[in-house]
């Protein structure tokens, strides 16, 4: 995996100038921390709401 | 960046929660260490970011902050936003001061005053006390290149 992807540093100014995005993985587990994390991206800042995010999944696709 | 008292709470709440969610992880022994490692390090990220918003906005709303400088057009925006904040005015306040709704001054914060005219952005840096040095510099070369900020 590009090294970039583990720097967090800056707000993820390195991964924000390299890839024009920003990097979270979550491993979505069902206990608290995955379920967070997933969570703190759906919450709208301006009011509080959720609202949709696109979730890509990174694993194997099991067709190939 | 946060822009009024309600997205302070909202931040600070989901602070609360990813930081609960940090300790929980810690606590959690994975298969794929490096993944989880990967997974701390963004929250770790994701929590100190709130926190330095919710730090800058506390120290703006308290006038713990008083100067701002920017030096580009591209820092004009949250400069309009911070003096908003410093001089305790709420967006309805600035939204009353300049003859619009209130949703509008939320629109142009949150859009970073994209789509404002030129003529509002003068208004609302004049009431929000923001002022302008002007500079102009030349390297003598014959670029057409206009310096003024």
């Amino acid at each position: 995996m590009d090294p970039g992807f583990s720097n967090f540093a800056e707000r993820r100014a390195a991964q924000k100038a390299r890839y024009h995005g920003e990097f979270f993985p979550s491993t979505s587990r069902a206990d608290q921390s995955g379920r967070n994390f997933v969570a703190f991206f759906q919450i709208e800042k301006f009011s509080g709401l959720q609202k949709g995010i696109i979730l890509i999944d990174l694993t194997d696709d099991p067709m190939l | 960046m946060i822009y009024d008292d309600k997205q302070l709470d909202i931040s600070k709440r989901e602070m609360a929660k990813l930081k609960d969610g940090l300790a929980a992880m810690q606590a959690h022994d994975g298969d794929d260490q490096w993944v989880r490692d990967l997974e701390i390090d963004g929250l770790r990220s994701q929590i100190a970011e709130l926190a330095a918003d919710i730090s800058h906005y506390e120290l703006l709303k308290a006038g713990e902050i008083t100067v701002e400088k920017c030096f580009s057009l591209e820092g004009l925006p949250s400069i309009l936003i911070e003096a908003r904040i410093a001089a305790g005015m709420s967006q309805a306040e600035l939204a009353n001061a300049i003859g619009v709704k209130a949703q509008q001054v939320q629109q142009y914060e949150a859009s970073g005053y994209m789509g404002a005219s030129l003529s509002r952005l003068v208004e609302v840096s004049r009431i929000l006390n923001v002022h302008t040095a002007g500079l102009f510099e030349s390297d003598e070369e014959p670029s057409g290149r206009v310096f003024c900020w």
